[in-house]
């Protein structure tokens, strides 16, 4: 497999954001969100919210959340996203349990947490790959955010408990044989679980059937490819396991609700206004 | 006897205040030890090394290392004193190794490391923590402090001997046995250790032979209740384990320059 495109597997990784839009998505890492300034909607599970400036939300991994931000508020917001095993200590809750109330109010943060946090803003600018003591100094200020969330915050038991690491090897091995044709039964077997726990798993802690699961899964890459390389589309399609470009046009306009080649277009006028 | 206290913390993962004016006789434990001095000056003595500090001057003592510390006139310090397993990225950093130099200068460290330590002063004074809950606002702010610390200055290998734990047990015994007899073959024979090789421990570690460490013990308590209480001065001397009195004005007047009853006078009217 050649050219997929994913994200660097970096344990952590923060932005601050202007305006910012995130459509409905999850991942496995663990979620920041800090409103800086202005006001911006959330959504998860179902249930709306309009978040004030200075709000906190913590999403547990795999939850799936949107975000934008509201129109004409000067709306700010910093994000950061980090892999379980960067917090350890905080592994286990996050694997078992959901925070049913996640949203701390500005009022409702210590002043360590302000402070901690204030340091994470700060350290946006700079590089995390090439600085091991600033990854350690963060590590440290997600500790005294955490800790201060998890003491104010109840916790409920998950149903089912999240496995990551099957779910990495689970997107691994897809992202490493998209363009081919797999079943069910070779992944589950590459996993080495059973099919029906592979579906069990996927129903519990996605609430995806296996089909949706893989098609989105292929959709993201897809999208990725579209909006940062020049390939064509039929290459695309092939290369994400679509058996034609009219099957994967069709899947990704019931998805986003645009053709690939409105998206492409979008990106090419974009690059020639010198945007990008 | 409030001061034996600081041996038995030894279950809270952390205890952190800000402290005036702080003395202490030469002790050891397996926490870490951290102290920013604020104000003032404070002189630390570590295995056996004299440290003069002054404001903006942070000190970091690692698990095991005998240390006591000296206050001239005035200071102000934070200080932290905390398990090692506690800030567990730097678990083996802290418990496997020593640092060439233990005292860090206020242009050394940054920005981020200078707040931390004020978070520190802070939850140091709010907080009493609820039983076998970890405190993660302290060991973030640490961990923040070490992340620096660790870099700035040399680690050196640091094989772990028994010697803290003779040490240990030792000055624990004497904490609890001060009115008693503390002669070298009571105090070997109660820890069950040859009297020769107690006394090479603690001259080894300390530079201080067992004799003169327990009498130095001795008159800093009896100092301490001269000042806090109105105990007769025959009683403190009882209590802090001389044999007579005449022996504890002999030994106050030479450690002080003083006798018990002109410290005690001087240090009422100084107070009023």
């Amino acid at each position: 497999m050649r050219h997929v495109y994913h994200l660097p597997p970096t344990p952590f990784s923060a932005s601050v954001s202007e305006t910012i839009s995130d459509s409905m998505h999850r991942h496995g890492f663990v979620e920041l969100l800090y409103v800086l300034s202005g006001k911006c909607s959330y959504s998860c599970d179902q249930t709306d919210t309009i978040l004030e400036p200075g709000s906190l939300v913590l999403l547990f991994p795999y939850s799936q959340h949107t975000i934008s931000a509201l129109p004409d508020t000067n709306c700010q917001t910093a994000t950061f996203l980090f892999h379980l095993d960067f917090v350890s200590d905080f592994k286990k809750r996050f694997c078992e349990y959901t925070m049913p109330d996640n949203i701390l109010l500005h009022s409702q943060l210590s002043h360590a947490t302000m402070t901690a946090l204030q340091w994470l803003v700060n350290s946006v600018r700079e590089s995390y790959d090439e600085d091991e003591v600033l990854l350690q100094k963060v590590r440290g200020w997600l500790t005294v955010v955490l800790g201060d969330i998890f003491y104010k915050r109840d916790l409920v038991q998950r149903r089912e408990k999240i496995e990551p690491e099957l779910l990495e090897q689970l997107t691994h091995y897809i992202e490493t044989h998209l363009d081919q044709d797999f079943t069910k039964e070779q992944l589950a077997h590459a996993l080495g679980i059973s099919q029906s726990y592979l579906t069990h798993t996927l129903k519990h802690v996605l609430s995806l059937s296996y089909n949706k699961f893989i098609i989105s899964l292929r959709l993201k890459y897809t999208e990725k490819m579209l909006l940062t390389t020049d390939y064509s589309l039929i290459f695309i399609a092939m290369e994400c396991g679509f058996s034609s470009v009219q099957s994967f046009s069709r899947s990704y306009k019931k998805a986003t609700g645009y053709t690939p080649n409105q998206v492409r277009r979008a990106r090419n006028k974009s690059i020639e206004k010198g945007d990008h | 006897m409030s001061e034996e206290i600081k041996y038995h913390f030894q279950k809270a993962p952390y205890m952190g205040f800000v402290a005036e004016n702080n003395c202490c006789h030469l002790h050891m434990h397996r926490q870490v030890e951290i102290s920013y001095i604020t104000r003032g000056e404070q002189t630390f003595i570590i295995d056996n090394v004299s440290y003069p500090l002054k404001a903006g001057d942070l000190v970091l003592v690692f698990p095991n290392q005998a240390h006591r510390l000296i206050t001239p006139s005035y200071c102000k310090a934070i200080t932290s004193i905390f398990d090692p397993n506690l800030t567990s990225d730097y678990t083996t950093q802290l418990t496997r190794f020593h640092m060439d130099n233990c005292i860090f200068h206020k242009e050394e460290l940054s920005e981020s490391t200078l707040a931390a330590l004020n978070e520190l002063a802070r939850t140091g004074i709010s907080k009493s923590y609820k039983q076998h809950a970890v405190p993660y606002t302290e060991k973030g702010f640490l961990s923040v402090i070490l992340a620096e610390l660790m870099l700035l200055h040399t680690l050196i290998p640091y094989e772990p001997t028994d010697s803290p734990f003779i040490l240990t047990q030792f000055f624990n015994y004497i904490e609890l046995h001060l009115d008693k007899d503390l002669s070298l073959k009571a105090v070997s024979e109660a820890l069950s250790i040859s009297a020769s090789r107690l006394s090479a421990t603690i001259s080894n570690n300390t530079g201080m032979s067992l004799h003169a460490l327990i009498n130095t013990r001795r008159l800093d308590y009896s100092r301490n209740l001269l000042t806090k209480t109105d105990l007769p001065v025959s009683e403190v001397a009882q209590r802090c384990g001389f044999a007579s009195e005449r022996s504890f004005y002999r030994n106050f007047k030479n450690m002080y320059q003083k006798t018990p009853i002109e410290f005690r006078i001087k240090k009422t009217t100084a107070k009023t």
